[in-house]
């Protein structure tokens, strides 16, 4: 099996743009405790949203994977990235975790329902957006705001992170990882936005 | 081998060579990322040069002066009400193997009295925390078990023959506190 040169060259910056994007998204800088940085890569349900979502955008045409021995590399490459864009976009194991990728894998549907490509893309730009909101945002606010204090015998504030726990198991972050998530999921944007064209467009081949 | 990298024509040029070469790279990071789970540059840098040999002697007094400062400062910062010091513990744990195996490697009194100061800093520390953790409010009843625990890890400390004397003073008086915690009334 042959490929052209201009494609393989897309694959290559495809593959390197999803294999930054995993590097960065699987790094942690814990707020407190001895650990300058972690690297914990995705999880089962991460994964299982990663490859449940290389399925939808491939039905959708986003992301394309080409002939030959390209095709094994790129599917890969693509799960371990979208995988770890639900890494991070996911907040810590918790209630508000189980609904939030019930409700991701539920919207993999509508992305493959969209009648074309621009409105697919559009729908996951949505999901990216409604977990961050809900990860960087709420998910902070509601820690730091539903502590309660122990009042002498009494142990509120231990029953309270208890509950808060059952809800999402929150572990604040330096300020940093915020940078480096949004730079991970640049790479991704980067790595759909390089392969946009059909190989057809860009070497004359059929895909 | 695929036809289009054996063509001439189609072959990688150079500069493609070395993308292949950095993605290959950045995959074989991520893997070894993954596996052995660093959690501080320092400290890798540190353990190789505990493993490969070289200048075990600092490598040692580093890495554990890292794991004392991280558990240290983690006990000023504890925010929570329910804190779990079960890693700070595992830090002075390590910190203490740390500078037992510099006093292994220390060649004369100098440095194998710098490694027992700083040992001796890890058993004052982890002994007040525990101390801190036995004790509780007048309405709490003291845990005898961790306190019992806090007053084997002075004895440790004070069993140090190379101490400086503040130290000793100060790690006495500690582990006076902690006698008089466990047996408030010892005149009964």
């Amino acid at each position: 099996m042959t490929t052209s040169t201009p494609w393989r060259r897309t694959v290559l910056g495809v593959c390197l743009l999803l294999a930054l994007a995993t590097l960065l998204g699987g790094l942690d800088l814990p707020a407190h405790g001895y650990a300058a940085f972690q690297f914990a890569p995705f999880g089962l349900v991460a994964g299982l949203l990663g490859i449940v979502y290389v399925f939808a955008l491939s039905n959708r045409e986003l992301i394309r994977f080409g002939t030959g021995w390209h095709r094994g590399l790129l599917i890969v490459y693509w799960v371990a990235g979208t995988a770890t864009a639900f890494r991070i976009l996911l907040p810590p194991p918790g209630l508000v975790q189980v609904a939030l990728a019930v409700t991701a894998a539920l919207t993999a549907a509508v992305i493959v329902s969209r009648p074309n490509r621009e409105s697919a893309g559009v729908w996951l730009g949505i999901v990216a957006v409604t977990l961050a909101v809900m990860k960087f945002a709420l998910v902070p606010l509601f820690e730091a705001r539903s502590g309660l204090p122990d009042w002498g015998p009494l142990q509120l504030g231990q029953t309270a992170d208890a509950l808060r726990d059952l809800f999402v198991a929150y572990t604040p972050q330096r300020p940093a990882a915020q940078a480096i998530y949004f730079g991970a999921l640049a790479c991704y944007t980067a790595a759909l936005w390089i392969q946009w064209k059909p190989p057809s467009s860009i070497d004359g081949t059929a895909e | 081998m695929n036809q289009d990298l054996i063509n001439p024509e189609t072959s990688p040029n150079p500069v493609e060579w070395a993308g292949w070469a950095l993605l290959a790279l950045l995959t074989a990071t991520i893997l070894a990322l993954a596996i052995f789970r660093p959690t501080d540059p320092s400290a890798i840098v540190n353990e190789i040069r505990l493993r490969a040999g070289f200048d075990r002697y600092q490598a040692a007094m580093d890495e554990g002066d890292r794991l004392l400062s991280h558990a240290t400062a983690d006990f000023r910062m504890a925010v929570r009400t329910d804190d779990d010091r079960s890693t700070e513990y595992a830090m002075l744990a390590e910190a203490e193997q740390r500078f037992l195996t510099a006093r292994r490697e220390a060649e004369g009194f100098g440095e194998d009295q710098r490694a027992q100061i700083r040992l001796l800093d890890v058993y004052y520390a982890w002994a007040q925390a525990l101390y801190l953790d036995g004790t509780g409010e007048w309405y709490r009843r003291n845990d005898r078990t961790v306190l019992e625990n806090a007053r084997e890890v002075a004895e440790r400390g004070l069993a140090l023959p190379n101490i400086t004397g503040g130290q000793r003073v100060r790690m006495t008086d500690l582990k006076t506190r902690i006698d008089r915690a466990i047996t408030p009334w010892p005149i009964l």
